[in-house]
């Protein structure tokens, strides 16, 4: 929404004639590009060492000082990477789990939104407090007795502890941000349509869910996210090494101390793993960021 | 019309048609919020029971519980290692988040500015986020490494000694606090996204008024943003209170129990130590923790956010 | 705009195409199935209608493929019994422990040795003392390598399992440092196990800093070591153990049922390690390797570590490196021993097929299963008929197998030591780690660290 950020006036709080912006807006400009430069690169720096470790023979991976451009270039790292342990399996099983849960929940939390948002119904309001409530919750506290629940009716060593869950209202978080989100949508949409006569699930289907795209990718995305680096639950569920995430298929070194763990070839199923997520992102980001303003996250 | 004939139809009960059109309603917004409700009962008060009853038992997963009335509850008082916990988890929150709220905001600022290739750094900052913890782990286990990280490096070029990060117990938690400034990607978006949100208006207002760069960043841009502040203050204190991973996967809760967090140790208790039920006592103390805190923060920071109008 | 929003559909485009490429590859058939290898198996009387059971274990690659060829002999070998493998790499006490919760253990399974006495006591693995009494093949009195075998898998008399195989520590070498220096290597000959003094003596003179200076020299510059001369291994709970044995400790006294790192003979063995760090400084501060860190086979290719002390199934790895390899005995503090440890393979009782769990247990205890392990340098066997000349010939590769080394299989072999693991070891342990992090920094004296913790670690264990 905002052009410019305002704050920069010139030094002298004048404002700035074009004579004064061309200079010092120049300058500030490099100055402010300079810096982005900087840090992007210490952020990036470790990236960057996973990258370089993923492409190196095994023994050149802990060099000191380390060999930032691998000698050799080992590009065969990629390919054993992902075939001595089944990555692709692993991915595929993840995105099964993301596109059941991605559906689970923008259905799930965006109906239960719309209702805290637009349809007044007795202890709504208790309601939502108990929404906020629920997400504060700690996992951990849940964690083991979840796990006693499913366990005993042979859950485990299935996906269902993963997904079904979502299908209950989809998560605190997200149903919180529908209805922030809806709250913004001006009701004389829906009046307009309930006086023509549409019940409330149309309304919510053919008005305010085209309008709602912005939350729907932010939710989209963020449930992504979430269900990608999902390390703990997979980690106690599934026991059968085919059904494995990505997550956990790149967990799989720890436990025996006994154990020897190719570094390199690790470095480069991690860096596999995450460039989906990288193009996501990078693709998704306007609509995303676009999306978290409009969903008005103002408590 | 059409709609309301099929939503009667569709509804088919005869006792509906006779209730009031805003009863109606309700009941299809009850409706609506019914997956959330069961959802609630299932897989948060049915857990919560199952905690309950564990709390009062001797359990180690592989023999039948035993039960031992008080004695988790009581134990919770004598135990140095929970209050280690509660103090190694309370330091690190209490740093990490204010460090991370703040680097984030400005950050954020920064990507604000309309400069070429916007795109790239936003998603370079970001990227950390997306880094799977295991890969995060090994990456920063070797960052911080003493003879060979990349950390000491750095220290050491700089003429300083190198720091055994991850084997003193003074370092480590400031370790695993630097490490977290890495994957502040979350916060800084929406502090991002709350900035764009604020109208032009409002600082051509300010510039008018005479206001130099620091006061309309203090007038205007914070009391705009601190709702996002505030929702950003909250979220932060809460998953960074359940840090588990860093713990976990980097320095198993060393050395000499510095970075032992508190849902660390409660792993540790009910799947290593096989005591489930002193491990939901554990998870009890947790819940209330967090509550608190909570609170806390609700009520000292919460009156002090500015509300817009929106609806 | 233009261009960044082509860029941008490139992007796309590229990501669907290699999902689509992804989700073909990950049709393609999973696990590689593994090839047979060849000893002499036994043959064996068979069940008489169709059996299956299950068998869990944990491990890499290697271990994965040599169970799958193992149930495959076997099942050749007994055509109505068929193994399912529950191949478990990650977490694997903590599944095994929700499987039981859970109502469904597994038939068979792979038991790590702290779990060994909790499983027992709480009844779950079957006895099969009397079974191996009447085998003709194992039941023979020295069929194992006694008594260790006795003291890692008979509580008070019975048996609930079958060592998979033996592991030792000893120490591995890059024999062209000593050559360059001119100091003679240590020796696979137990009896002539290297004082510690000596050993500390080599160790310093294959410590050097970037200026060629030694630790001790005027100038010696401990920031800049080029080479190292001792590493040991310290992050679990083996190398431990390992360290008191060698200074006639116990760690754990299976006839009292308590640790007894207060002991001098025990704390004294763990200040000798850390002195090397603090010290003598010819040992790089554990921080160099803890976990997650860079491997010592790397250290020793790179000629910055000359010796590195860790246990036998490193020797998996440790072949390969470039530089030549040479093991030796560890160096004696105040005895000549070594801490002979392994899983176990057990049945559990709750099994429905207890006849058909018994032949496969009995089948992994045969030099089949063990050879293949010990063929690739991960494995020692507690057979003695692979210790024989003759025996030993079936399996030792010299690729893989240094010079000398059957005097690591037999002759050090005898020198160890071993005990059951008292319930609540696990967590005795988490108890005892943080005073070991204060004495590898110096923080605290081991006298101090350990006669602190170990009451408390005493108050958590149980004697069987």
């Amino acid at each position: 929404m905002s052009a410019e950020n305002p704050i920069f006036l010139n030094n002298k709080d004048q404002p700035l004639t074009s004579a004064r912006r061309w200079n010092s807006e120049r300058l500030w400009k490099f100055l402010v590009v300079t810096l982005l430069c900087v840090i992007a690169f210490f952020m990036l720096l470790p990236f960057l060492w996973l990258i370089s470790s993923s492409l190196k023979l095994e023994q050149r991976v802990f060099l000191f000082p380390p060999q930032w451009i691998p000698d050799p270039i080992r590009w065969a790292n990629y390919l054993e990477a992902l075939t001595y342990k089944p990555f692709f399996l692993y991915l595929r099983n993840t995105m099964i789990i993301v596109i059941i849960n991605e559906i689970a929940i923008i259905s799930s939390s965006s109906i239960c939104g719309y209702a805290l948002a637009r349809i007044p119904f007795p202890g709504r309001n208790f309601w939502f407090g108990v929404v906020v409530v629920v997400m504060m919750i700690p996992y951990f506290v849940l964690m083991v007795p979840t796990f006693i629940m499913l366990s005993r009716i042979g859950w485990v060593n299935t996906y269902l502890p993963l997904t079904v869950p979502y299908f209950f209202g989809g998560g605190a978080f997200n149903v919180f941000l529908f209805r922030q989100f809806f709250r913004t949508i001006p009701t004389d949409l829906s009046d307009a349509a309930r006086i023509d006569g549409c019940g409330e699930f149309d309304i919510y289907r053919r008005i305010i869910m085209p309008l709602s795209k912005p939350a729907i990718i932010v939710v989209a995305i963020f449930t992504f996210l979430n269900t990608w680096n999902s390390f703990i639950e997979p980690l106690l569920y599934i026991n059968n090494p085919n059904m494995f995430t990505v997550a956990l298929g790149l967990a799989n070194f720890r436990g025996d101390p006994t154990a020897y763990i190719q570094w390199n070839l690790l470095m480069a199923a991690s860096t596999t793993m995450t460039i989906p997520v990288i193009l996501i992102f990078f693709a998704g980001q306007r609509y995303f960021i676009q999306g978290v303003v409009m969903s008005g996250i103002k408590a | 019309m059409a709609g309301i004939e099929t939503t009667i139809t569709s509804l088919r009960s005869k006792r509906f048609i006779h209730l009031t059109l805003s009863k109606r309603r309700a009941l299809v917004g009850l409706l609506f919020f019914m997956p959330f409700i069961l959802g609630v009962l299932i897989w948060e008060v049915l857990p919560g029971g199952v905690a309950v009853w564990l709390t009062f038992q001797d359990w180690n997963l592989i023999s039948p519980p035993k039960f031992v009335g008080l004695k988790n509850i009581i134990n919770l008082f004598h135990d140095p290692l929970l209050l280690q916990s509660l103090k190694v988890t309370g330091v690190f929150t209490l740093f990490a988040v204010p460090l991370q709220l703040i680097i984030s905001l400005i950050l954020a600022m920064l990507l604000n500015i309309k400069v070429k290739g916007l795109s790239f750094f936003r998603t370079a900052y970001y990227l950390p986020t997306i880094v799977p913890a295991v890969a995060n782990a090994i990456l920063w286990a070797w960052i911080l490494n003493t003879e060979f990280g990349l950390l000491n490096v750095g220290v050491h070029a700089i003429g300083l000694p190198k720091i055994a990060w991850l084997q003193d117990p003074d370092w480590a938690l400031p370790a695993l606090i630097l490490m977290s400034l890495w994957s502040l990607g979350n916060p800084m978006i929406i502090f991002l996204a709350g900035l764009q949100g604020i109208p032009e208006v409002l600082y051509e207002a300010a510039m008018i008024d005479g206001a130099g760069r620091w006061a309309k960043f203090w007038n205007v841009t914070l009391p705009i943003l601190s709702p996002v502040i505030f929702f950003n203050v909250i979220t932060g204190f809460i998953n960074t209170f359940q840090t588990f991973s860093a713990g976990y996967l980097i320095t198993q809760g060393g050395p000499q129990n510095a970075t032992l967090f508190l849902a660390l140790y409660q792993y540790r208790v009910g799947f290593l130590n096989l005591k489930m039920g002193y491990a939901a006592a554990i998870a009890w103390v947790m819940l209330l923790t967090t509550f608190v805190l909570a609170m806390v923060i609700f009520f000292y920071l919460g009156r002090r956010v500015y509300y817009e109008d929106i609806t | 705009m233009k261009y960044k929003s082509l860029s941008r559909r490139e992007f796309l485009q590229l990501g669907a195409v290699s999902m689509m490429g992804a989700w073909l590859a990950s049709c393609a058939p999973k696990t590689p199935e593994a090839t047979a290898v060849t000893t002499q198996p036994v043959s064996i009387p068979t069940p008489e209608q169709e059996t299956t059971i299950s068998f869990m274990g944990w491990g890499g690659v290697e271990e994965d493929e040599g169970v799958k060829a193992a149930i495959n002999v076997f099942q050749e070998e007994n055509p109505k019994i068929k193994v399912t493998w529950m191949y478990t790499p990650d977490l694997y006490d903590e599944k095994m422990n929700s499987y039981i919760a859970a109502g469904t253990p597994p038939d068979t399974a792979f038991i790590s040795e702290g779990r060994y006495a909790t499983l027992i006591k709480d009844k779950h693995l079957m006895d099969i003392t009397d079974r191996i009494a009447t085998d003709p093949l194992i039941g023979k009195k020295d069929y194992f390598i006694e008594p260790q075998e006795t003291n890692r898998s008979a509580i008070n008399g019975r048996w609930y399992g079958i060592g998979s195989c033996w592991t030792n520590f000893h120490i591995y070498y890059n024999a062209d440092i000593f050559t360059k220096a001119g100091i003679e290597p240590p020796s696979n000959e137990p009896e002539k196990a290297w004082e510690w003094d000596h050993f500390l003596d080599v160790a310093r003179q294959l410590t050097v800093d970037a200026n060629g200076k030694h630790p001790g020299d005027s100038g010696f510059d401990l920031g800049d070591v080029q080479q190292w001369g001792a590493w040991w291994a310290t992050d679990w709970y083996g190398p431990m153990i390992n360290f008191t044995m060698i200074n006639d400790g116990h760690f754990y006294d299976p006839d009292t049922g308590k640790i007894t790192l207060d002991q001098p003979a025990d704390y004294e063995a763990i200040q000798k390690i850390a002195d090397q760090m603090l010290v003598q400084h010819v040992m790089p501060q554990v921080a160099a390797f803890s976990g997650l860190g860079m491997s010592a086979s790397q250290m020793l290719e790179n000629g910055k570590l000359a010796m590195a002390i860790d246990g036998s199934w490193a020797l998996s790895w440790m072949w390969k490196i470039k530089a030549k390899l040479g093991t030796a005995v560890a160096p004696k503090m105040k005895a000549i021993a070594t801490f002979a440890r392994a899983h176990s393979h057990s049945a559990f009782a709750s099994t429905k097929q207890p006849e058909a769990s018994w032949q496969w247990v009995r089948f992994l205890a045969t030099p089949f299963y063990v050879s293949q392990f010990c063929k690739i340098g991960l494995w020692l066997p507690n057979q003695t008929a692979l210790m024989t000349e003759e025996g030993m010939k079936s399996w030792m590769d010299p690729q893989v197998h240094p010079a000398g080394y059957e005097k690591i299989v037999k002759d050090y072999m005898a020198y160890s030591r071993t005990f059951v693991y008292p319930i609540g070891f696990g967590e005795a342990y988490t108890l005892i780690s943080p005073a070991l992090d204060a004495i590898w920094i110096g923080d605290k004296t081991a006298k101090d660290a350990l006669s602190e913790v170990t009451p408390q670690a005493n108050a958590v264990i149980e004697k069987l």
